[in-house]
């Protein structure tokens, strides 16, 4: 899906919980993804605190100007559908 | 785990509790709380999804006194609470006579004699239709913590909550009760918070969760993702001014506090509109990456984990 939303300037940044980059790494191969992953501590790293990350996975989606418009926590079948809405609507928004 | 292991991990949190928390004991300057022990949870905080309960399939058979038992799929274990240990709390599960692989019960030995013919039997039960999880009666065991050289008797509600699967039973147990209070004659207060034992094992010390209200509006939210939710280690922010736990008994009856010349980052809840705040992180090749440098652009953020 984000390969989907690349040419519309949407870009997918990942925060990964992993306890080494040699999971994170593993699990990329297993399933032939490529994107963007940094590596952050679970408990005691940044962006739990900031982002209040409680139960993952959860999803940000960040607009043009910076700001949170969307925040979506868990997974379930058919939440794409949810969050290709909130796309849309982000990408057609004023503003940027 | 074997009584070396735990001896090195008991010994390891006291040098923590010395460095972190000036002997986890009190300190000249500060505030000193005192809490009071709670039994209804009127916070929800997420459990620890992990064993803490090694369930043996062979109990000793001398502990094995009530009649029948060994016929119904018993499943032995021991469970460890405090920090001087002590004998652990043996118990043994057992399925339902009448439903095979159904578990039913569980007799603890709570007056620690190695017999559980003279234990009360407490009931398990089936969390939800269909589901694999049971919950037990609540159990109220004795034991005893070592309190800066002072030996404290400590008595809890428990309650067990098993998975039984096809492959395992993972047994995992939580203390009934919370330990409340409240930040009182601190600018801007009183602020009430909550004492979560977040790893369960029995005691308060550094990698326990401190909840406090610190919006004042009468919720103490101990959710993962609340801003009011706080690892014990770390400062905090009530009304403008930061403050750091410098003090805590192993009981969790009495913390102190002391103001905190650090930076504290203000917690503000995440809602639509605001900013989204940056960070920098190094990614799987070592480069770091800030969110800063996607500007300009919408951005997926994901947080996730391959386990």
């Amino acid at each position: 899906m984000a390969e989907e939303y690349a040419d519309r300037d949407v870009v997918l940044v990942t925060v990964s919980y992993d306890d080494t980059d040699e999971d994170i790494r593993a699990f990329l191969e297993a399933n032939q993804y490529r994107f963007l992953v940094v590596r952050d501590d679970r408990e005691h790293g940044v962006t739990g605190p900031i982002y209040q990350v409680g139960p993952i996975p959860t999803l940000l989606l960040i607009d043009r100007r910076g700001r949170i418009a969307y925040r979506h926590v868990g997974y379930e079948h058919g939440d794409e559908q949810e969050l290709r809405a909130e796309l849309e609507a982000a990408l057609v928004a004023p503003g940027a | 785990m074997n009584r070396t292991v735990q001896g090195i991990l008991g010994l390891a949190v006291f040098v923590v509790c010395a460095g972190l928390l000036s002997g986890c004991g009190e300190r000249a300057g500060g505030y000193t709380f005192h809490t009071t022990l709670v039994d209804t949870l009127d916070v929800y905080v997420h459990p620890v999804e992990r064993p803490v309960l090694d369930l043996a399939s062979e109990p000793p058979p001398d502990l094995l006194g009530a009649d029948g038992l060994a016929d119904r799929n018993p499943k032995y274990g021991r469970l460890v609470l405090g920090n001087l240990h002590e004998d652990p709390l043996e118990f043994i599960l057992f399925d339902s006579p009448e439903e095979e692989g159904v578990p039913a019960g569980l007799i603890v030995d709570l007056d620690r004699d190695a017999d559980l013919a003279d234990d009360p039997t407490y009931a398990l039960h089936r969390y939800a239709e269909g589901s694999s999880y049971f919950l037990s009666d609540t159990v109220e065991v004795a034991y005893g913590v070592d309190v800066a050289g002072m030996l404290e008797t400590v008595r809890r509600k428990v309650y067990f909550i098993l998975r039984r699967s096809d492959s395992e039973d993972m047994l995992r147990y939580s203390l009934v009760g919370r330990r409340v209070g409240t930040f009182d004659h601190l600018e801007g207060g009183p602020f009430p918070f909550l004492l979560f034992d977040a790893d369960y094992n029995g005691y308060y010390d550094h990698r326990d969760i401190l909840v406090i209200d610190t919006n004042r509006d009468g919720v103490i939210d101990g959710n993962r993702n609340s801003v009011e939710r706080y690892n014990l280690s770390e400062a905090f922010l009530l009304e403008d001014r930061a403050y750091r736990l410098v003090g805590l008994n192993q009981a969790g009856t009495r913390l102190s506090l002391m103001p905190y010349d650090g930076t504290v980052v203000p917690r503000v809840p995440l809602v639509a509109g605001m900013p989204a705040p940056d960070f920098t992180l190094p990614d799987i090749s070592g480069r770091e990456v800030s969110l800063a440098r996607f500007a300009g652009k919408t951005v997926l953020l994901v947080f996730w984990a391959s386990w």
